[in-house]
Order: C-alpha cells, then sequence, then structure tokens
C-alpha cells in the first residue's frame, strides 16, 4: 500500500536533530530525549497501519515518482522488528544520564551526533534503494566518526581511526558493487532487481555472482566479521558508557540487516554456491574467534565488546543457512542481542563509576548493595548465556535447530561450543560482579556500596525496561516466532510478485 | 572509447589500493582520493556515454514528447553527482579527524596498550 507515511519517522528524528544543533544545554538533551520516543511512536503507527492494511509493506515513492526511476521507501515486518530494537535501545540511552559522557570541549556534542546516527540508521532500514542505502550509511558513518572522537581519550582515537578506515574502504566497496550491480540490470530498486536477478539470464550469470560477492564483502566489513573484526574490541571498550551503547546495538546490526535483506531479496532459494560455504567459514571463524577471545577478558566491557563478535557470527550464519526456520531464528537472535548487549553496556557502565574499575576481578557485593541492579543484571547475562527461559535461550536454541535441520554437524558442534563459552563469559560477569563479596566486605574498612546513591532513576529506568522486554520478548517467544515467521514467509513470496515495479504498481 | 573509461577506472582504482598499501595516514588519504575518482570513473563508464545520443527530450510538431531509444542513460551521473559530494565529505571528515590527532599517532601504526 502506497502512503506518505513511512517518512515520518526519518523526518521526526532528522528535524530533531536539525533543530538540537540550534540550541545547548537543557533544551538540546530534552529534544535528544524526546526525538527517539516519537520516532517509536511513529513506528507503532506505521506497524498498526500495516496489519491493518493486510498488505506485506507499506511503500512511500519519494517525490512521486515511479518506482523504476525514483527512491522508495519500504516498511515491512522485518524492517519493523530492527527499528524497533535499534530505537528502544536509543531512547533508553539517550535517557540514560549524561554523566557518562565527557565534557565537549569543542565542536558537537553527544545529542545531535546521535540523532543524526539514529536518522541514518532508520533511512537504510526503511529503504527500498541500493544507492540510497548507500546514503544512508554514509550518514550514520559520519555521525559514528564524530562520536568516536567525542572522547578525549587518545589511545580511543587512534583506535577510533582504525574504525573510520575501515568503514570508508567499506562505503567505497558498497558503491563499486552498487555501481556494478546497476551497470548489469539496469535498476537499483531492490524488488525488481530480486526479480531480475532470479531470471534465468543473471542465475547462471557468474559476472553477476561476482559482485553480488563484492556487495557481501562490504556487508561483512560493516557488520565486522571475520577477517574485519580487529578493530572492533579495543575500540569499544574504550568509548564511554552511552555511546558504546548506541554503537553495540546500532553499528555492526545495519550490516547484518542488510545481508538478511539480501537473502530475502536476492536468493530466495538459498545463497549460491560456493558463497555460502565461505559465508559458513567465516560465521564459525567469527564465532569461536570472538567467544575465545572474550573468555580470556577479565574487562567487562571489554567481554562484552568479544562477545559482539561472536553473535554477529551467529546472525551471518543463520543469514547464510538462508531457509525460512533459519532467517526466522537468525532475526529474533538478532532482537534478542540488540536489547540484551546494550542492557549489558548500560549495567557495566554504572558499575564501572561506582567501583571506578572496568575490572571484574575488583567488583564485587552487587547483590548485597542493590537487588533491583542485581535482578537487572540476571536477566541480560542469562538471556545472552542462553538459559531458560530467556529470551536468548529460544533464539540461540531456533538457530541450533536451523543447523540441525539442514543436517550441518560441524557447524552445529561449533555453535554450541560458542554457547558454551559464552555461557562461561556470562557465569564470569555474574558471579564476579553480584555474588562475590564487594571489596568493602573484604577489607572491612570502608562503609557498604550503596548503589542507590550510585544509579540515578533514569538510569534504573533505562536499565529496567530493557530487561522487562528481554523477560517479557522470552515469555512471548511463540507467537513472536510465528509472527516473524510470516514476515520471512511473505518476504520470500514478495520476490516472486510483480508488486512494486514500474507499471504494476499495487 | 568506453572500454578506456572501463580500464581507465581500473587503473586508478589499483592505483589507490598501491597507495594505501604504502602505509601511513598521508598515503593512505591519498589511496583513498584515487579510489573515490575512480568509482565516479566507473559510475561514469556504466552510462556508456561515448557515441551515443545525449537523453533530451524532444517535442514533435503534434505536442508529444520522445527520447532516442539509444540515449544515454542519465541516472548514472545523478549518481556520480551524489558519489561525489559523499565522497568529498568524507574525505574531508577524515582529513579532520587526522588533524586532530597528535603527531605521533599520525605518523605510528603502532598498537596503543590498553
Amino acid at each position: 500500500m502506497s502512503t506518505l507515511w513511512v517518512i515520518i519517522p526519518l523526518l521526526v528524528l532528522f528535524f530533531s536533530a536539525g533543530l538540537s544543533l540550534l540550541f545547548t544545554g537543557l533544551i538540546t538533551r530534552w529534544i535528544a530525549r524526546l526525538a527517539p520516543l516519537g520516532a517509536l511512536v511513529a513506528i507503532l503507527v506505521l506497524l498498526l497501519k500495516l496489519e491493518n492494511s493486510g498488505q506485506p509493506y507499506l511503500w512511500t515513492p519519494l517525490g512521486a515518482w515511479s518506482p523504476q526511476f525514483g527512491i522508495v521507501l519500504v516498511f515491512d515486518r522485518i524492517s519493523f522488528l530492527f527499528l524497533v530494537a535499534t530505537l528502544i535501545v536509543a531512547t533508553m540511552t539517550l535517557w540514560f544520564s549524561p554523566r557518562f559522557l565527557p565534557e565537549p570541549k569543542k565542536g558537537l556534542p553527544f545529542e545531535p551526533l546521535a540523532l543524526f546516527l539514529l536518522t541514518g540508521i532508520t533511512g537504510a532500514f526503511l529503504t527500498g534503494d541500493l544507492f540510497n542505502l548507500y546514503v544512508w550509511f554514509e550518514v550514520f558513518v559520519i555521525s559514528s566518526f564524530g562520536l568516536f572522537f567525542l572522547s578525549q581519550n587518545p589511545t580511543s582515537h587512534s583506535l577510533a581511526l582504525k574504525y573510520v578506515i575501515m568503514n570508508v574502504i567499506g562505503t567505497m566497496l558498497f558503491l563499486t558493487a552498487a555501481g556494478l550491480i546497476y551497470g548489469q540490470t539496469g535498476t537499483l530498486n531492490f524488488a525488481r532487481l530480486s526479480e531480475l536477478i532470479n531470471q534465468e539470464e543473471f542465475t547462471n550469470n557468474p559476472s553477476i555472482h561476482a559482485v553480488l560477492f563484492l556487495l557481501t564483502v562490504s556487508l561483512l566489513i560493516k557488520g565486522s566479521v571475520f577477517p574485519f573484526i580487529f578493530w572492533l574490541p579495543k575500540a569499544y571498550a574504550s568509548l564511554p558508557t552511552p555511546i558504546v551503547t548506541l554503537f553495540a546495538a546500532c553499528l555492526t546490526k545495519v550490516g547484518v540487516y542488510v545481508l538478511y535483506r539480501m537473502t530475502l531479496t536476492f536468493f530466495p532459494l538459498g545463497w549460491p554456491e560456493g558463497l555460502k560455504e565461505i559465508l559458513f567459514v567465516l560465521a564459525a571463524l567469527t564465532m569461536v574467534l570472538g567467544v575465545l577471545a572474550a573468555a580470556s577478558q577479565w574487562e567487562q566491557k571489554k567481554i562484552l565488546s568479544f562477545h559482539i563478535i561472536s553473535q554477529v557470527g551467529y546472525m551471518i550464519f543463520a543469514c547464510a543457512i538462508g531457509t525460512e526456520w533459519a532467517l526466522t531464528a537468525g532475526l529474533l537472535f538478532t532482537m534478542h542481542n540488540i536489547l540484551a548487549k546494550s542492557n549489558l553496556f548500560l549495567i557495566a557502565g554504572v558499575m564501572e563509576e561506582r567501583f571506578g574499575t572496568d575490572d571484574l576481578r575488583k567488583q564485587g557485593g552487587l547483590m548485597q548493595s542493590s537487588r533491583f541492579l542485581s535482578f537487572c543484571l540476571l536477566i541480560p547475562t542469562f538471556s545472552m548465556a542462553g538459559l531458560p527461559p530467556f529470551f536468548g535461550f529460544f533464539a540461540k536454541m531456533s538457530v541450533i535447530f536451523a543447523s540441525l535441520k539442514e543436517q550441518m554437524w560441524v557447524m552445529t558442534l561449533l555453535c554450541l561450543l560458542t554457547a558454551f563459552f559464552t555461557l562461561y563469559s556470562m557465569a564470569k560477569i555474574w558471579l564476579e560482579s553480584a555474588m562475590k563479596a564487594g571489596p568493602a566486605q573484604r577489607s572491612s574498612k570502608s562503609e557498604e556500596f550503596d548503589f542507590r546513591k550510585v544509579a540515578l532513576k533514569t538510569e534504573k529506568a533505562a536499565i529496567g525496561t530493557l530487561a522487562f522486554l528481554s523477560l517479557v520478548l522470552g515469555l512471548a517467544y511463540a507467537p513472536l516466532w510465528n509472527w516473524t515467521e510470516q514476515a520471512v514467509k511473505t518476504g520470500f513470496q514478495l520476490e516472486h510478485t510483480k508488486l512494486m515495479t514500474g507499471s504494476k504498481q499495487p | 572509447m568506453n572500454v578506456i573509461l572501463v580500464f581507465l577506472a581500473a587503473f586508478v582504482f589499483s592505483m589507490g589500493v598501491y597507495w594505501i598499501c604504502l602505509g601511513g595516514f598521508s598515503r593512505l588519504l591519498v589511496g583513498l582520493l584515487l579510489i573515490s575518482q575512480a568509482i565516479n570513473v566507473m559510475l561514469f563508464a556504466l552510462a556508456k556515454p561515448v557515441s551515443a545520443i545525449p537523453p533530451l527530450i524532444k517535442s514533435l510538431p503534434d505536442g508529444q514528447t520522445v527520447v532516442a531509444s539509444s540515449a544515454t542513460d542519465p541516472l548514472p551521473q545523478a549518481l556520480i553527482l551524489t558519489a561525489i559530494v559523499i565522497g568529498m565529505g568524507l574525505i574531508a571528515v577524515v582529513v579532520y579527524l587526522l588533524a586532530q590527532l597528535p603527531n605521533k599517532t599520525r605518523t605510528d601504526w603502532e598498537e596503543p596498550h590498553l
């Protein structure tokens, strides 16, 4: 159904980003707090419209150009899943207390950059055009450069530079691939492309596969899959808490989202032979290397950053299997990961602030000092570890079932191994920070830590909301699964219909 | 002629990769600039611009409008325009960020210890 509504969340974020540049201090902060909430409301309204219309998606032709020539924005359930998770995390991060941010010396403060980042990401999730996707990539990549350089820590600057260079090269490869795809097919519209690429003329054409491989590589760089992972953990661990939370929720996930979109659009019959095996190997290496590196760390933020990598491996793996079951599992796993991982980063930030160190060996006593925070820590850690009845358990189990269904024993084994080491790391975080006696109790000199003074109300609210969502989504897994599977099925079928391609408009 | 354009793009691209591989931040910048120019040339070549008719709309006497079927594709030129602007902006940001760094890190690829 064609509607102008799809552009609303983008406009909300974009204009509030611009508006927040005009002011400073408290006004900017409040704009930044309300804007993602507004976008979230717009997304929910869009979802209502989508479900009421009975169509598989809503779309807006920008400037009322025919989709053959113009850019379309497309909203369907899959973009909804990513958008809602990202925007919830963004809202919570921006409501999270600003005391974790460095004092802005010069240049842009945190809030406008974060809003521009969100604009770019929302655009990337909503667009239905390959070149437009490149433009949104640039929008959020440039804002993320700004965010990386906000912290005054010089080591984090030179680490951030590696991120910058990886991403510049990644976007350049993406642009090359987009151009070559246009040269071969004569269109940039996803729906039209899927129609063309699945025609016989192209399915046996090696050159289009080479170009799609180039596109995949650029997305692997964006998603930080092995061998493009090495910049990530150190750079993330050196960032202030709100920024790293935003990044953990958003940055690598955009690459993952586009890979899922590619699978749905270009390869409804599964990834082509060769490419599929390469993706399996890369996914396995990403999973195992990430989790092993995480297991050897003692700093909480570093453990979490390495886990980002290993979990991207799971997502890529599910994506490469390419069956309906696997894609559904992968999408839900990504959802779980965005919510739980960002929550863990927020809690890690609060604890780092309190204990004055990120080192788990020097932390402890969370259980005695704040029941609420330790309960909120329990949910995402156990969810990440894959313990029932949390969201992470069901999502991880579905991914493993997907690989069992395709009888990939080695990959299943590697998944289980990764899951085991994830359990180890998460147990480490839980035992060291919550169960262990606090430093005060052990030395019995200073007074007991009081987290009620440490964690402000807004921080507790943000952490609690995310934990609550993880819990509820885990308990409501079956309906969520059915709903998502329906989305993936229609996503596949859609590519064989001739909707939204030029003359045959719905 | 179009083939020459394609080879030019490939040549400039490989030069860019070579400059990046030389190491050091100033060379890296040159390499990135070259690659982004190569991509622009490639996008230009996509439209098969040489020896084609310009995509101009002609009005016939009876009021109808036509475009020659062998006209160049105008869309890649719009793409190049966007790519040039964004590429320049991106490089400008990278230059700014490099200028922010202390001198030592600018020339040094050594990994700092955390």
